[in-house]
Formats: structure tokens, C-alpha cells, sequence
């Protein structure tokens, strides 16, 4: 699955205009909080404050057209819905590492 | 494209930027807040037309901020639309039952969400057009109420309730009849008994309520003067023929009750049939219409044949308009005449028929919403003593109106032959208010004077013709054709009056240019053969002074008044 979805992201980027660098700055900054934020969750294993946090990065995500994060995030809420934290942590990695190809790859789409 | 103003409420600030963008793209105005609270206050402030909302926010939910801002929108259609990444068939359900108009699953399809938009903005403005037209119109009722009331005010100036509260009357007339084309009329002749009129306008509302005003104005107007209840009804006819528009006119039925003859004249066009009860209770007759309503026909084919019925004092007249007639029960029914005939026949005395008409009426509609529009009108026939001196009472008091006073007033021929001024004569003695409550009596006496002066002294008619009934035939003969070839001749009217507010004297002289009469041998001659066919013992009980002159070509008549007890 593809980290970004480019053909998707180029329509986002002429929809947005002089907007779309702001955007994606904006995406960045709020993923950050978001992935500290479900560390937080983990340890304190509140499954429903981690479905929020990760259905909010979902749905961010799927804006920026990640669509292998997107994929990994529907997993992770799928679980965190039904309180299942069993191999949350793991998953919560995952996330993470894909989130920073997003960022990597976002920075040279700019 | 026409801008409209949105409120996108959504704690996803990726989501909310990616969508603004979109929404602004299509060119409209945007305001973003990122909770439920902000959306709340947002709405308050910036009044936006469409507010796109996500579900799930921290704080207040947007559910709840919906349910806010539907109540703060108050009679104002401000769609909103939920903005939700679930896609189960029961999320979707949820946003609709909780208030949402619509829903809008992530991620957004840029071309339904322009028509989204779109549409509930047209919706919007058919609710803002039918708020204008529910407002233009509860407007328009207002004012129409409020025009019926002053027509209502102006029509009871005009057509006053006239005699209806007399003893010998009993009727149904909805308060507001004047706008279901409903009129009823009653009015005491000078000369004693009454003139009723029921009336049934084609249409309602102020159309009817136009007409019914000319109606009653020259119906009491002239029956006060002493017209008959057939002129009356020419007049009526005429006036509301120019007047209506074609289509419109009103059914009715008319009685000239004179309790004298015991008789009454009736007149109908085009209501249904009324009946006659007699005071024994078990002979009803049936009264049809003959004529078409008034203000259908020209004046020169308007009939005015009245049907001549006997009526004993107590017997009974029952008149009403089709209201009653087409009165419709719960299964739409109509209560129909033969209903009202059964309950006419099935009344246990003539005094129960009024009221059980009306119970029975009243039992057959039920609890159905029906127009109030039962007309109905009870006619006794009765001396009306009673009624008239309680009349006398009321109206000696008051003003004192013209106390001294004399007129001279002389018709030459051309004018005899077309013109009754009897009418005119009386309509200035009841302006002595003195004189009012005598108004029968003084019609009497100027009628007899004038029709004597007139009949027997300009055109010569012999009085004695009038005692066989074949002579009776020949008298007015004579009198059709002597007035048809009349070139000369006068009658000369002089009234005068003398009073002080407390009593008073009215003198009438009535001077003609006939050849008089041997009034001195007749003077002696026993009460009963004197002066035959001049209704001089009439006039003798009504006056205080009877005297003629000349050559029998002037009589002098004084009234006192008040009457004295006879």
C-alpha cells in the first residue's frame, strides 16, 4: 500500500492553493500532539480516548491522501472501539513508523 | 453563482481547512469554529444559512449544538448538515433523528457537496416564502376581520334590528348573518301592523353585507313613511339590480302583516317553501315562491303580486332561507324540507314549533363544523297593542322637535295623477315626536282626507258607487280612467301645528277643486250612514275636531294629542 496517494494529493494541492503549504504544516503539527496523545492513552490503557485520538488522525490523515496510515489507523480503531489493547502497543509503532514516512514523504512533496 | 454564508463547525482542523477550502472554492462565505459551544455562538452572531456540523467534537457534541441552534433559528429554516466518516446505514439514521437535515460522509465528493448546498438553500427560501405568505396572509385575515367589523358596525347602523324584538316575533339569525348574505327585517307601518322582510344574498362576505345596506335603508325608510310593502319591494329590486353585479342577487320572502284585515300579504322569490300554521296546530299550509329573487329582473318586468292570505289572530308564519333547509349532518346529508315539515307536523302545540325547529336543526348537524348560517323567522299574527304603546312610551320622552309650525302644499293636476304625497305628509308629522307614537292613526286620517279630497272632489267620483261590490268594481273603473284624462284640479294640503313639548294640536286642511258636497243635511243623519264611503266615523274617533267648509270642498281636521283614553 502506498504511503502517499500523489494523484490525490496533487488535486488537494490545486483545490487548496497558497493554502496547501499551511495545510500540511498544520497536519504535521496536529499528528504530532495526536501520537503523544495516544501514548498518553496507552499507558493509562483508556481505550475510548485512544479511539477518539486515532479516528481524529484517520480522518486528518485521509485529507493528505496517507493511505497506508489510513489503513493502519482503521485497524487501530476497529480495536480500540471494542477495548481490545492486546497488541495495541505494537500497532501504535506502526503507526508511528508509517506516520514518519508520511512526513518524509510530504516534505519532498513540497 | 449566489454566495452563500456557511457555518462549518468541525474539531479536526485538517478536515475543517480541506472542506473551508472546498465550500470557499464554490463561492461562498465561510465561518469556522472547532466545538460545539463556538458553533453555538457563531450561529447567534454571523446568522449563517447553512451550517455544515461534525458529529463528534469535544465539548458539545454537534448534536447538541444542533438542537441549540434550531431552537435560537426559531421559525427560520437553517438546515444543518452532519459531517460524519461513518458510513453504517444506523449512524446516518442517528444524524437525521437527531435534528440533522442531512448528512455528509468523509471523504467529501466535491460535487454533492455544491448540491447539497444548493438544495437546502432553495429549500431555505421556499420556507422564507412561505413564512412571507403565511404572515402576508394571517395579515390580510386580520384586516379582513377588521373590516368586517366596521362593516358589521355600519351595516347595524343601517339595517337595525327594527321590530324583530317584538312580542309576536321569533327568530334565528347568526350574529355575523350580514356575511353569510343572511338578512332579516322588520318594521312596524305607521298605519299599525308590520312589514318582515328575509333576505338570502347570492355569495358571502362583503359582496352580500353591500347589498344587504341599500336593502334595509329603503325598507325601513319606506315602510316609516307609509308605503306600501309592494313599493318597498320595487324599490328594493331596482336599487339592488343597478347596483349588483349580474350573477348576484337575493332570494327572498316578504309579509305585509295587517292584523286590521285580519290578513297578511306575502311576497317570496326564490326561497324555499314556508309555511302557514294555524292556531289550532293542525292545518299547515305551504307558501311557495312565484317570483324571481330581488335585483334579478328590470323594473318594468319586476312583479310585485302579492298573495293574499287570511291570518287569525295567533296563527302562525314560518319564513327561513335554504341555510336551514341544506344544513348537512356528519355523512354531508342535508336536513331537507321534509325533515322540517315532519317537525312542524310532530310539534305537540304551535307555541313548541319555533324551538323545536331549532333543537332539530341543531341535533342533525351534531358536532359538525358548520357554517352558522340558520336563518329563521316566527311570525304571530297579533293585534301588536302591546308593543305600540310600549313604543308610545319610549318615544314621547327625548326631544322636543318642531312645535310651531305650518305648511302650505298645493298638487296640480299632473302631479296628482302620478304622485301620492300621503307618504311625504306623515314624514313631517313624525317629526313632531308627540305625533310618533299616533303615527297609525294620523296615517289614517291623511290617507282618508286625501283620497277624499282626490278621488271625490277632483276626479268626481260618486261615493255611493262603493256600497255594492259590482259598484266597488265600476268605482275604480271610473277612478283609472278619470286620473288617466285628468288636465286640471288641485288638492291643497295646509298642516299646522301647535304644541309645548307636554301635548299639542295638528290641524290639516285639505281643500280640492271639486264641487264639494251637501255636507249640512248629512251632518244630522245617525253616525253609520253619514258621509257614506267617506270613512268620516273613522276619522271622527281619531280627531278632536272634524269640520268641513265651503262648499264641502275643504275639511278641517285637529289632533290633539296626546290621545286621550278612549
Amino acid at each position: 500500500m502506498v504511503t502517499l496517494d500523489l494523484d490525490s494529493l496533487t488535486v488537494l494541492k490545486e483545490v487548496m492553493e497558497e493554502e496547501f503549504v499551511p495545510l500540511i504544516e498544520l497536519y504535521l503539527r496536529d499528528s504530532e500532539a495526536r501520537l503523544v496523545a495516544m501514548d498518553a492513552a496507552m499507558s493509562q490503557a483508556d481505550a475510548e480516548s485512544l479511539r477518539h485520538t486515532i479516528h481524529s488522525f484517520k480522518g486528518a490523515s485521509s485529507n493528505v491522501c496517507a493511505t497506508a496510515l489510513v489503513a493502519l489507523a482503521q485497524v487501530a480503531e476497529d480495536n480500540a472501539r471494542e477495548g481490545n489493547l492486546t497488541t495495541m502497543h505494537d500497532q501504535l509503532t506502526e503507526l508511528n513508523a508509517e506516520y514518519q514516512r508520511v512526513k518524509v514523504a510530504l516534505t519532498s512533496f513540497l | 453563482m449566489t454566495a452563500y454564508k456557511v457555518l462549518i463547525a468541525d474539531d479536526n482542523s485538517v478536515d475543517r481547512k480541506v472542506l473551508s477550502r472546498v465550500v470557499r472554492n464554490q463561492g461562498n462565505e465561510v465561518i469556522e469554529v472547532g466545538n460545539g459551544f463556538e458553533a453555538v455562538d457563531a450561529f447567534r452572531e454571523h446568522r449563517p444559512e447553512i451550517v455544515l456540523m461534525d458529529v463528534m467534537m469535544p465539548g458539545l457534541n454537534g448534536k447538541e449544538a444542533t438542537r441549540q441552534i434550531k431552537a435560537i433559528a426559531n421559525e427560520d429554516y437553517v438546515p444543518v448538515i452532519f459531517l460524519t466518516s461513518l458510513s453504517d446505514a444506523q449512524s446516518l439514521a442517528d444524524c437525521l433523528e437527531c435534528g440533522g437535515d442531512d448528512f455528509l460522509t468523509k471523504p467529501y465528493n466535491h460535487i454533492v457537496l455544491q448540491a447539497k448546498i444548493d438544495s437546502f438553500h432553495r429549500m431555505s427560501e421556499m420556507h422564507r416564502l412561505l413564512l412571507n405568505q403565511r404572515d402576508e396572509i394571517a395579515k390580510a385575515n386580520r384586516h379582513m376581520l377588521q373590516e368586517q367589523r366596521v362593516a358589521k358596525a355600519v351595516y347595524d347602523n343601517v339595517a337595525h334590528a327594527g321590530c324583530l324584538n317584538a312580542s309576536n316575533i321569533r327568530y334565528e339569525l347568526s350574529p355575523l348573518a350580514v356575511f353569510n348574505g343572511d338578512v332579516l327585517l322588520a318594521a312596524r307601518k305607521p298605519g299599525g301592523g308590520m312589514h318582515v322582510l328575509l333576505g338570502d344574498f347570492t355569495g358571502h362576505g362583503l359582496p352580500a353585507a353591500i347589498g344587504a345596506m341599500p336593502m334595509a335603508d329603503i325598507f325601513y325608510g319606506m315602510t316609516a313613511k307609509g308605503f306600501g310593502l309592494r313599493e318597498v319591494l320595487h324599490q328594493i329590486n331596482q336599487k339592488l339590480k343597478s347596483i349588483l353585479p349580474v350573477g348576484f342577487f337575493c332570494c327572498a320572502a316578504a309579509v305585509d302583516l295587517a292584523p286590521d284585515r285580519h290578513s297578511a300579504s306575502v311576497w317570496m322569490g326564490g326561497v324555499p317553501d314556508c309555511y302557514l300554521l294555524r292556531q289550532s296546530g293542525d292545518v299547515i299550509e305551504t307558501l311557495s315562491s312565484r317570483h324571481l329573487p330581488l335585483g334579478v329582473l328590470s323594473a318594468d318586468k319586476f312583479n310585485d303580486q302579492m298573495t293574499d292570505i287570511p291570518m287569525a289572530k295567533g296563527d302562525r308564519l314560518y319564513l327561513w332561507s335554504d341555510g336551514i333547509i341544506e344544513a348537512r349532518d356528519a355523512q354531508g346529508e342535508m336536513f331537507g324540507q321534509q325533515r322540517l315539515l315532519q317537525v312542524v307536523r310532530d310539534a305537540d302545540t304551535p307555541e313548541a314549533v319555533f324551538t323545536d325547529i331549532q333543537a332539530a336543526v341543531e341535533a342533525f348537524v351534531g358536532s359538525t363544523e358548520q357554517d352558522d348560517d340558520t336563518t329563521l323567522i316566527e311570525v304571530v299574527m297579533d293585534d301588536m297593542t302591546a308593543d305600540e304603546d310600549a313604543q308610545a312610551a319610549s318615544s314621547t320622552g327625548g326631544a322636543q322637535g318642531p312645535m310651531d309650525w305650518s305648511m302650505d302644499y298645493v298638487l296640480e293636476a299632473s302631479t296628482l295623477q302620478h304622485f301620492n304625497p300621503v307618504p311625504l305628509m306623515n314624514h313631517i308629522m313624525m317629526e313632531v315626536p308627540g305625533l310618533r307614537a299616533m303615527g297609525g292613526q294620523l296615517y289614517t286620517v291623511m290617507a282618508e282626507l286625501y283620497s277624499n279630497a282626490f278621488e271625490h272632489g277632483v276626479l268626481g267620483l260618486d261615493s255611493e258607487l262603493k256600497k255594492s261590490s259590482e259598484g266597488f268594481m265600476q268605482y275604480y273603473q271610473q277612478r283609472e280612467e278619470r286620473m288617466k284624462t285628468l288636465d286640471a284640479g288641485y288638492v291643497r294640503i295646509r298642516m299646522s301645528h301647535r304644541g309645548d313639548g307636554q301635548q299639542g294640536d295638528l290641524t290639516l286642511r285639505v281643500e280640492d277643486s271639486g264641487q264639494g258636497f251637501d255636507y249640512l243635511t248629512l251632518r244630522d243623519a245617525p253616525d253609520d250612514h253619514q258621509y257614506s264611503g267617506r270613512g268620516i266615523p273613522l276619522l271622527k274617533r281619531i280627531c278632536s275636531q272634524l269640520e268641513y267648509q265651503g262648499e264641502g270642498n275643504i275639511v278641517e281636521a285637529v289632533i290633539h294629542w296626546p290621545l286621550e283614553a278612549a
